[in-house]
């Protein structure tokens, strides 16, 4: 759930059109409630029978009612009266629904059940109907008004009460504080209240307008604010013999009370666009082509040997996010190349853009937020800058397999597996009969090793556990046998002993297909047993690459040993021997010192000038590349 | 470790269990079936030592820790703290034994509420539990926890999201420890960190652990990190412990294939290593916990077992789905036992060789019964 404090809470409200015009017009209704009896121009009780049903005119705006009084003063009179229903019954709603709805949660059990089963039945009955049937038993008077159409709203607000008290209850920091020793009470006020105070607020701005047109309903009836009282449902009731020849009467006190229902509603729907995590929350959204990316970078030829290439190429490629203050540069210059047949993991802590560099060469970035800023990608000899959308989209088909860590949102939920699978097969290949796709799905899925294909393919992702859906995943990727296969943590949100799966079996895979395979990992273990050849990132750039038994056996970069002597291995607790850490905390990308981003943490630096004021380059230190002032001292 | 003095024992949990009731029907009041997350586990953790827990998901770990907390109650057996039995407590009497036993979560973010600065979130710690009502004192015990877990006071009045990741773990260990806590019990502490972060964490847990005088209970799926930080490990698949022993060898030579196959799973950096070691990769994953397979429920996934029916005859293999299985795997619950002369207790028909095989239960019967003095 978004959590809003109070001054960006106004600021994203008009922010956002509807937000500004519903909350102007509640506003101004505010006022009127507020001002009103003082600003009406007559007595809105006076009787005058010599000038009755008069139409608007320069004395009274909105013309006089067949008492004489003039409408226009009436309004603004009733206005305290009208609202003030409103926002009575609201309360009403919310201080009976709101506990209800969160005690149910909160207890559960039976008491939940109850509850539960009487609000479905309470929502059964049309709000109107319900409502009549209350003031028709307490007696027709404001206050019974205001009850009668707050305990309509009851349910809705023990519902949806309820709900956004379970979904605050399963986050771990109520777990926390109740396993702190405190009491149900003081977890209810003081964490679960706050926490779902904006959803409530959001549902009583909507259900004010209903609440609203609830009442006037009854004041139409004759049933609400009693004559002589003015109210904008008891005037419209008083109206309707005159609705043919009169029909001004009407139209002004419907006129107030529609747009007020129209104010509190916009002001609603702009706050459930700030506290429903389902609504869409980006409002600027630009919807654009993918190959929009880099379109606006330089076009040079294509760097390596003619002929032959590598697999993924990247030439000091920079990539930036654009974020509210600016433009965010993650990928700082990373020049670095695959070749067929082999794994190369790209390793660093979270936040040091691996994943970044990983979604730019699947052609993946997020469209407006994202763009290759700098430098060139080359895919399987091809620059992606140079592509047509036709051209990325072929590419991403055939060339480009890939593997991500969220394998639950990888899959469609309401589509069956074979359905996803054969759709992939068939993205490539026009050509093939509907036999012939099943066939290869079911040999796809025996390559990654899941028994019992032709049953499996009817099943959806839901009846397939974690890992599972990660081989069918894997499959996928494989569909179109690409030349590259993009992996990024693909084994992080799995078990220990599934990880060890998954691994061996995308690294049999790349070997037997001869792919090109770039794994992002923070495990160095994994590094070891599943890689050919790494690259080490920080804060945007590649600090040390080479072969996996290079780097690890020497890294020259101090990170690069920092990370290796700092993963804990098979060592048992001796005498209080402690891990070596890396000191201090992980760089902040938009905040990086000068000179070497790694310096506040290098055990080398010895404060020494050239670490303060150069960056250092990647270059060749022994069989490895490096980009460290110092690095040869790692050699000695 | 031949004779434990009661008094040292922080907590004693016997044949713990916890079967959550799968419901049907009208009012959900049929019980169709349950899930067995903890099914009949005994332990006991000596002051200031480090128990270790683990598995993988679904084994049943946290559960087993929720109810050594006291946060769920045990459908069977029970959990002694300080020689206190937890089930025979009020709610009210459990809220306060919460003080002596603190839970540390996994994800820093999440388990703090995002609308209290660190100060709130540490102050509401020692009003909840009536500790230090004097205003300044409090204060000056919110400052000195700060930095023991090695943050500054400018770091007080910072909202969650205003901090990194090693930071907000920080502040969750904070949160645990300013009420003076005796036992912590840390659910995949370091996981959700970066690696890098990683060894900062566990140094100050194990410095923590030191100075405070605290025990520890570890849940993790992580042998390398067991192997680190704990005293006593115990291994748990579908909610039993297949092996329990001393850390140090648990995590050298573990016994059981499934302990095994965990320890495998640690990869070193050295990639010459890594490279040529024998992989043991499970096959397949442990099946669901509301339908328990028969004998060993570990028959389903076993290498020691399927190796071994290739050298049985053929009246003691059971077929399972066209593979041959050793009949007693499939057949037979294996008893606790205890392969001499090693302290670990190990459930499996195979564990030991021919000889050296000892049942545990018939040596040391007080560990099963429900009140051990
Ligand atoms: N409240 C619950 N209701 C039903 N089943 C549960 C509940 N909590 C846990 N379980 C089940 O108990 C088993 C063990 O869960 P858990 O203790 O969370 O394992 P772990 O911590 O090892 O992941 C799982 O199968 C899980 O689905
Ligand atoms: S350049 Fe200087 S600060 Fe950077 S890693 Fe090398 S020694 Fe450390
Ligand atoms: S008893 Fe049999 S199935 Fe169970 S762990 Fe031992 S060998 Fe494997
Ligand atoms: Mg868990």
């Amino acid at each position: 759930m978004p959590r809003v404090p109070g001054s960006t809470l106004l600021l994203t409200i008009i922010s956002q059109p509807k937000g500004l015009i519903g909350l102007s017009i509640v506003v101004f209704y505010a006022c009127l409630a507020i001002f009103g009896p003082w600003l009406a121009p007559h007595d809105p009780y006076t009787q005058n029978f010599a000038s009755i049903l008069q139409s608007p005119s320069t004395a009274h705006w909105f013309g006089t009612d067949a008492l004489g009084r003039d409408v226009f003063s009436r309004i603004l009179t009733g206005a305290q009266t009208s609202l003030g229903i409103g926002v009575g019954g609201v309360l009403v709603a919310l201080l009976i629904g709101m506990p209800i709805g969160v005690l149910a949660a909160y207890f559960g059990g039976r008491l939940d059940f109850l509850v539960m089963r009487a609000v479905d039945v309470m929502l059964s009955f049309p709000d109107i109907v319900f409502a009549l049937a209350i003031v028709a038993i307490l007696g027709a008077s404001t206050q019974n008004v205001i009850l009668a159409v707050g305990l309509v709203s009851v349910p809705v607000f023990a519902r949806t009460a309820r709900a956004v008290t379970l979904s605050t209850m399963a986050e771990p920091y109520i777990e926390g504080t109740v396993s702190l020793g405190a009491s149900p009470a003081r977890v209810v006020v003081r964490h679960i209240l706050p926490n779902i105070a904006g959803v409530l607020l959001t549902l009583s701005s909507l259900l004010f307008a209903s609440t609203l047109l609830t009442a006037s309903g009854l004041g139409f009836l004759g049933l609400g604010a009693q004559p002589p009282h003015p109210e904008w449902g008891t005037m419209l009731g008083e109206s309707r013999s005159y609705i043919r020849s009169h029909p001004y009467l009407a139209t002004f006190p419907g006129l107030f009370l529609a747009f007020s229902a129209l104010g509190f509603n916009l002001l609603g729907e702009a706050l459930r666009t700030i506290y429903d995590p389902t609504s869409p929350k980006d409002f600027s959204y630009r919807k654009a082509d993918r190959s929009a990316q880099g379109a606006d970078v330089a076009v040079q030829p294509a760097g390596g040997a003619k002929g032959q290439h590598s697999s993924v190429e990247t030439s000091d490629v920079s990539i930036s996010y654009l974020v509210p203050t600016g433009v965010l540069e993650v990928v700082r210059g990373v020049s670095l190349s695959v070749e067929a047949g082999r794994t190369m993991a790209v390793v660093g802590e979270s936040g040091s853009g691996k994943s970044t560099l990983l979604r730019a060469i699947a052609t993946l970035l997020p469209v407006g937020r994202a763009v290759v800023s700098g430098g060139s990608i080359a895919v399987a000899g091809q620059r992606l800058d140079t592509l047509t959308p036709d051209g990325i989209r072929e590419l991403r088909r055939r060339r480009i397999g890939v593997v991500f860590q969220d394998v639950a949102s990888a899959l469609n939920p309401v589509l069956t597996v074979g359905y996803q699978l054969e759709e992939a097969i068939r993205s490539g290949e026009s050509r093939l009969s509907s036999k012939d796709i099943r066939c290869k799905a079911i040999a796809l899925l025996r390559d990654v090793n899941i028994s019992d294909p032709e049953w499996r393919l009817q099943m959806y992702p839901h009846q397939f556990s974690g890992g599972m859906k990660q081989r069918i995943v894997i499959a996928m990727a494989l569909a179109q046998n690409p030349e590259v296969l993009l992996a990024d943590e693909p084994t992080s949100a799995l078990d220990v002993t599934i990880q060890q799966q998954i691994l061996s079996l995308l690294r049999e895979m790349q070997k037997a297909r001869g792919m090109a395979m770039l794994l992002v990992t923070h495990d160095l273990g994994l590094v070891a047993r599943y890689a050919d050849d790494v690259a080490v990132m920080y804060a945007g750039r590649i600090v040390e690459a080479g072969t996996v038994t290079g780097v690890f056996r020497n890294p020259c970069h101090p990170y690069t040993r920092a990370l290796r002597d700092s993963s804990p291995e098979i060592a048992t607790r001796a005498g209080g021997r402690k891990l070596p850490a890396i000191q201090g905390e992980p760089p902040n990308i938009g905040k990086l010192p000068d000179g070497c981003a790694f310096r506040p943490r290098c055990q080398r630096y010895a404060r020494r000038s050239i670490c303060a004021t150069d960056n250092p380059d990647l270059r060749p230190i022994g069989t490895q590349r490096a980009a460290c002032h110092f690095a040869e001292e790692a050699l000695s | 470790m031949t004779h434990r003095d009661d008094t040292d024992d922080v907590i004693v949990a016997a044949n713990l269990e916890k079967h959550f009731p799968i419901r049907s029907g009208f009012l959900g009041r049929k019980v169709v079936a349950s899930v067995r997350a903890v099914d009949g586990v005994s332990f006991r953790i000596r002051r200031g030592s480090c128990f270790a827990i683990v598995g993988e998901s679904g084994s049943g770990k946290s559960t087993l820790a929720r109810a050594v907390v006291g946060l769920i109650r045990p459908t069977g057996g029970e959990v002694l703290i300080d020689g206190e039995s937890v089930s025979d407590k009020t709610d009210a009497q459990l809220r306060s034994m919460r003080r002596k036993v603190q839970l540390v979560l996994q994800d820093p973010l999440a388990s703090l509420d995002p609308r209290m600065t660190v100060r709130q979130t540490l102050r509401e710690a020692l009003v909840v539990h009536r500790l230090r009502p004097d205003r300044a004192a409090r204060e000056a015990r919110i400052e000195e926890v700060v930095r023991q877990v090695g943050l500054s006071t400018v770091h007080l009045d910072r909202y969650p999201n205003a901090l990194s990741g090693g930071q907000r773990q920080r502040v969750a260990i904070a949160r645990a420890v300013v009420c003076e806590p005796e036992v912590l019990v840390l659910d995949e502490p370091v996981s959700a960190l970066d690696v890098s972060v990683q060894a900062q964490i566990i140094n100050l847990l194990m410095e923590l652990q030191d100075r405070l005088h605290l025990t520890y209970v570890i849940i993790t799926h992580d042998l390398s990190l067991v192997g680190y930080m704990a005293d006593d490990v115990g291994v748990m698949y579908l909610g039993r412990f297949v092996e329990r022993g001393p850390a140090y060898s648990v995590c050298r030579m573990p016994i059981h294939p499934y302990a095994e196959s965990l320890l495998s799973a640690v990869a070193g950096v050295d990639p010459q290593i890594e490279k040529s070691k024998p992989l043991r990769i499970l096959r397949g994953t442990a099946p669901s916990p509301t339908a328990l397979p028969s004998g060993c429920t570990f028959h389903t996934r076993c290498p020691r077992a399927r190796a071994i029916a290739r050298t049985l005859a053929v009246d003691a293999i059971h077929d399972v789905e066209g593979e041959g299985l050793p009949k007693i795997c499939v057949t037979t619950v294996p008893e606790r036992r205890r392969c001499d002369p090693s302290d670990v207790e190990v459930t499996c028909h195979f564990a030991c060789g021919d000889d050296g095989m000892v049942s545990v239960d018939s040596q040391n019967p007080e560990i099963r019964g429900r009140s051990p003095q």
